[in-house]
């Protein structure tokens, strides 16, 4: 096992740290050493815990050279979205004003859990501030850039999460998705990422954006490594209310099953205005490479983005009030105003809004009852966007940029159905697709994932940024 | 409801007030904007025929079995 490859897998990793092959400090090191020569140009990270990786490295390979088993993840180092808890860092949440917060006296659930699993913390990652945001862009701590080229937006708002990984800092990253913001960014840096089902992951101790939308997962270069970090994840947690009491269902093992007997669709109508070229050929390799043929129309899906909007301009409102009395010129100002109009909402549209959700969620399990298993969609309309870009060509029609990046996601989110993002490579730029299935079913979309790599129709491609 | 420009921004000025959020003048009409987005999401939203049967999507329990 070569140090020097930046490019190894969460499980390559795990694997050569568990056998002896390679110490887990060296492990840490070499990605603290890449950290420190490419951040600069990726602006991925906005806290590298050094000492604390170092000590974790030092304990894993002392456990590892007695003899123990230390877990599925031993060694492997990972960041997250700095809307996580990390202990004795004030949870920034991409803002200016959590700078002044106390540092959190404890990791999020996940962290820890990672943790348990033998994965190694490096640091916490910029991020769209409040998690309002599908560009990675932000005012205060400036853009996550895109590493596949830097002139470019990593998307948002887990900017960070998608640098980090596809510019080969680390090979795991957590972020959030509540409208898209894992899957934007994978779509953008060419990652693999989970969106689990709504609830199934624990949200303690992070920073919250919507409590009715808000999802948390992970970020890889593999599906087999997205597999992994989230089979460490599951499970109840009495610290978080809204984490449903299932057990965990390890999803790893399962990933060799492959697609037979899954019956696979593609979203029609709403999900194809607006292609670009590249969100198209993406979501056509991937049909072809599955077989699949089906159109499938999601009923209403743009009236599902509607109330999906509606309800996290009200809900994110009302997480902010405080702060809006108190600090409204702290804000990035492509936050501010939002948040603003969203304090603003009356309250039967959000009422019409959540009894709409309760309508459109039974004609989507009845979908996945009656007619597919997997429905595949693209992940954003357009590959990753110059930097400071304001609109989007949609169809022929110029429309703002920011607002119209998640058109494909927010309906998926809205019901918290589980995706796999999976990346195509395209020239120049790749692009995402999502895999979507019915509620609790993480082991299809990853198995799909996975067989989609194996067939080398979706791949995180290597950016050269050291060229 | 269709409210013009000049309703929605009238209505962010009373309404900044009653929520005693400060809105500078240079803020105003990026405010307006989001809220007419938002409010004509709403709308389209509302057009959508629920029954007086429909129960929102969240479901409040005044307490849990296993709690």
């Amino acid at each position: 096992m070569t140090l020097e490859s930046d490019w190894l897998t969460a499980a390559e990793i795990a694997s050569g740290v568990q056998r002896g092959r390679v110490a887990a400090v060296e492990i840490v090191e070499a990605s603290l050493k890449r950290i420190a020569r490419l951040d600069p140009g990726l602006n991925a990270f906005t806290a590298v815990t050094a000492e604390r990786a170092g000590a974790a490295a030092r304990m894993i390979d002392r456990r590892v050279a007695a003899g123990e088993n230390v877990g599925p993840l031993a060694g492997v180092p990972f960041a997250v979205k700095n809307l996580f808890d990390v202990k004795g860092l004030p949870t920034l949440a991409g803002s200016k004003i959590n700078r002044e917060r106390v540092p959190a006296g404890r990791d999020a659930t996940l962290v820890e859990r990672l943790e348990l699993a033998g994965a190694i913390l490096i640091g916490a990652l910029n991020m769209g501030e409040y998690a309002y945001d599908f560009t990675g862009e932000n005012d205060h701590y400036g853009p996550s850039r895109n590493p596949h080229d830097t002139t470019r937006m990593a998307g948002g708002s887990s900017g960070g999460s998608g640098a980090a990984v596809a510019g080969g800092l680390v090979p795991l990253a957590l972020a959030s998705d509540t409208n898209g913001s894992i899957r934007v960014p994978a779509s953008f840096c060419g990652l693999f990422g989970l969106k689990p089902t709504f609830g199934r992951l624990s949200r303690a101790g992070t920073f919250p954006f919507v409590s009715s939308l808000d999802h948390l997962g992970p970020m890889a270069r593999t599906a087999r490594d997205l597999a992994l970090a989230y089979d460490a994840m599951q499970g109840a947690d009495p610290d978080d209310p809204v984490c449903v009491k299932r057990g965990i269902e390890p999803v790893e093992p399962l990933l060799a099953r492959g697609i037979d007997g899954l019956r696979i669709g593609i979203a029609s109508g709403y999900f194809r205005i607006g292609n670009s070229s590249a969100s198209g050929l993406a979501l056509e390799r991937v049909a072809s490479a599955l077989g699949a043929s089906k159109h499938i129309e999601l009923p209403e899906a743009r009236r599902a983005r509607a109330a999906a909007y509606v309800i996290t301009a009200a809900e994110s409102a009302g997480t902010h009030l405080e702060r809006l009395r108190t600090r409204p010129a702290d804000f990035d100002i492509e936050v501010r105003d939002r948040l603003i109009a969203g304090a603003m909402v009356p309250a039967w549209a959000v009422d019409r809004a959540q009894r709409f959700r309760r309508w459109y969620r039974e004609q989507m399990l009845a979908l996945f009852r009656d007619e597919v298993d997997v429905i595949l969609a693209p992940s954003t309309p357009c590959t990753a966007p110059p930097l400071g870009h304001k609109v989007l060509d949609l169809d022929g029609s110029e429309v703002p940029l920011r607002p119209n990046i998640g058109l494909y996601t927010q309906p998926i989110s809205f019901i918290g159905l589980p995706v796999a993002a999976a990346p195509v490579p395209l020239d120049p730029l790749p692009a995402g697709v999502q895999i979507i299935a019915a509620p609790w079913r993480e082991d299809v979309v990853l198995r799909v994932a996975a067989h989609l790599e194996a067939l080398a129709v979706a791949r995180a491609p290597r950016p050269g940024i050291e060229r | 409801m269709n409210a013009n420009n000049e309703q929605v921004a009238s209505y962010v000025d009373a309404a900044g007030t009653l929520l005693g959020v400060a809105i500078l003048p240079e803020w105003r009409a990026g405010v307006a904007a989001h809220l007419a987005i938002i409010l004509a999401s709403a709308e389209f939203v509302a057009e959508f025929e629920c029954t007086a049967a429909t129960e929102p999507a969240p479901l409040f329990e005044a307490s849990r079995d296993d709690a």
